[in-house]
């Protein structure tokens, strides 16, 4: 009886560890896949059968970067232009810090004025889910009209009407998350501070910001990543000047004759900067997600 | 003269005491957070009520014929229409689709790793980073994944003796591909929450039922279900107030295709409306899933707790 119990257990933490490394295998080999994808030169990429070990089945070549233009070398000449992956990730780096900045500017007090006072005639939930809600739509109903009203107003392939058009959706989550970040800060701190004659903003500058660095330094990132990342506002509102990295890869193939060495790597560069973040402020990642309702 | 000069300045404080009672600190709630409402009307509700008259109107700009009402005709074309039937059913199967399986995936992993176990930390991590990840690249790792002669999905199977798939390269199978990205994207975004949720459960419900002889069974499905249940709604409608929205990793993996196999709402609204040109019958394939997830939305608002801190 006790022999068998210890047996079960065995089994049981065995099957578990079995588990634990088929979800890292499955999570880790795409991202492993275009790791190597981007170290391969092309005799090696896209074989039958594939080659997945460097060194062992194939040697690691910097190929693809030097053909998308990053590594210079007069005897290759490359495929793609420098230039427009540079302007590109520029374009991104700026627009992500744009909207990033102006959400969390507009999105902070409006959450600290949502965490800390009491609206009578609009209920604060009822002025916090309306604020949600504008996150929540699906964007092609805002890029149809955006389309029709950019190009009018001139704001079609520019940073503004790019950052303008982000921070729709970067703004209604600052506001979700740092509201529930302001509630957890004692109101006590401030009450002290406006006895010495602060006004609510002043205590708010000196009193809840810096208390509150950690999560607006949280939501930074995740809005930053939200920019990055997003596609369909970017491929509809930019094509050339404002153009951003995910619009530029996304537009590289819809052919067979895939050059799939340099997708890899300009993958990756996309992917490198999300990666740092998450796992800088991974603790609150989870929050994020979930818009704080859960942890 | 002089008291029309005195009646002035007197008129000129009242002004300026008028002024700076407006910067006083009575209305300084309002100075925080009408600046964002204000920012969510104009470039939020503006675009939306734009959009909805919009879907009233004929506006075929490539056939360049004058802009007209159309009254509800648009919507009737909707229903006449078996392209827009087959791209809402695809996201509705996506949504359906993708979703179940990640609660499956998600609420399995949870009971069985809710345990202590070594190197949870760098597990979490390695979890994050899919749902993080961007979707452009997601997508075209896949489709390199994918391949049907030469990506390593195949090879394994080739190597396993199971038969191989047709994946992307086929009308039946690219939608079920294209779900599996996105399972394999957000499973550990179910799993982690769930996880979290379980491990925050009490004890003594399960001490209890355990020493009054309650199989596994039946104490996952009369104490940790109905105790998870509401993070598992919340966590089923923000997955799908997401899934509605499906476009980038659709779009990288297929362009919709083959054929229209995997073409979403949101891909055919925008082929409609921004390369067609015409602008009303995109808006009211795009108020459609509007109204779609406003209904999602709405049931959100009711269980989302509003009164939450974070950390």
């Amino acid at each position: 009886m006790v022999a068998s119990r210890r047996t079960r257990q065995r089994l049981e933490s065995a099957l578990i560890y079995i588990v634990l490394i088929a979800i890292t295998v499955v999570m880790v080999f795409p991202v492993y896949w275009t790791f190597v994808t981007a170290f391969k030169d092309p005799r090696d990429a896209f074989t039958y059968p594939p080659k997945y070990v460097p060194y062992l089945q194939f040697r690691p070549s910097l190929f693809a970067w030097r053909d998308v233009g990053l590594i210079k070398d007069p005897t290759q000449r490359g495929t793609h232009d420098p230039t427009s992956i540079l302007n590109t990730l520029r374009n991104s780096v700026i627009i992500a810090i744009g909207s990033t900045t102006v959400s969390v500017v507009l999105g902070s007090l409006a959450a600290y004025g949502l965490a800390r006072f009491e609206f009578r005639r609009w209920k604060n939930r009822d002025i916090a889910f309306f604020i949600l809600s504008q996150r929540m739509l699906p964007p092609i109903v805002l890029v149809i009209p955006y389309f029709i009203l950019y190009n009018r107003l001139g704001l079609m392939d520019t940073w503004h009407g790019m950052i303008i058009a982000h921070t729709v959706a970067n703004l209604p989550f600052v506001v979700w998350i740092m509201r529930g970040f302001f509630r957890g800060i004692p109101k006590e701190l401030e009450e002290s501070a406006r006895i010495d004659g602060c006004s609510y903003f002043q205590a708010f500058r000196k009193i809840v910001l810096p208390l509150s660095l950690p999560g607006l330094a949280a939501t930074s990132a995740f809005t930053t990543i939200f920019s990055w990342n997003e596609l369909l506002f970017a491929i509809t509102l930019t094509f050339k000047r404002a153009q951003t990295f995910p619009t530029l890869v996304a537009g590289l193939t819809h052919g067979s004759a895939a050059l799939w060495w340099d997708i890899s790597a300009m993958l990756l560069l996309a992917i490198l900067p999300v990666f740092i973040f998450t796992v800088l402020f991974q603790r609150y990642i989870v929050a994020g997600l979930t818009l704080g309702a859960l942890k | 003269m002089s008291s029309s000069a005195l009646q002035m300045r007197a008129a000129w404080s009242r002004v300026i005491a008028w002024v700076s009672g407006l910067f006083s600190d009575r209305y300084a709630k309002y100075y925080m957070v009408v600046p964002a409402v204000l920012y969510l009307l104009l470039i939020g509700i503006f675009p939306l009520i734009f959009s909805f008259g919009l879907s009233f109107l004929h506006w075929d700009v490539a056939a360049q014929r004058p802009m007209s009402f159309a009254g509800l005709a648009n919507y009737a074309e909707l229903a006449r229409d078996s392209r827009f039937a087959r791209t809402f059913l695809n996201t509705i199967f996506f949504v359906i689709g993708a979703i179940t399986l990640e609660v499956i995936f998600g609420f399995g992993l949870a009971l069985l790793l809710n345990r202590n176990i070594r190197g949870q930390g760098i597990f979490r991590v390695l979890l994050l980073l899919p749902m993080m990840a961007t979707p452009v690249a997601v997508g075209y790792t896949w489709r390199m994944l994918y391949h049907v002669t030469n990506g390593p999905i195949n090879h394994f199977l080739r190597m396993l003796h199971l038969p191989m798939g047709t994946w992307l390269s086929s009308g039946k199978t690219a939608l079920l591909s294209v779900i599996l990205t996105d399972v394999w994207q957000w499973t550990p975004f179910v799993f982690i929450i769930l996880l979290a949720g379980l491990q925050s459960l009490p004890r003594e419900p399960f001490e209890a039922a355990a020493v009054d002889g309650a199989s596994r069974i039946q104490s996952f499905f009369y104490l940790t279900l109905p105790m998870i249940w509401p993070i598992l709604v919340i966590v089923i409608l923000l997955r799908m107030v997401e899934a509605i929205k499906i476009f980038d990793i659709i779009f990288v993996m297929t362009a919709g295709g083959p054929g229209i196999s995997t073409e979403s709402s949101t891909m055919y609204a925008k082929l409609v409306s921004l390369t067609q040109f015409r602008l009303g019958y995109g808006a009211a394939i795009a108020y459609v899933l509007m109204i779609l997830s406003a209904i999602v939305f709405i049931i959100l608002t009711r269980v989302l707790p509003t009164e939450v801190e974070i950390e």
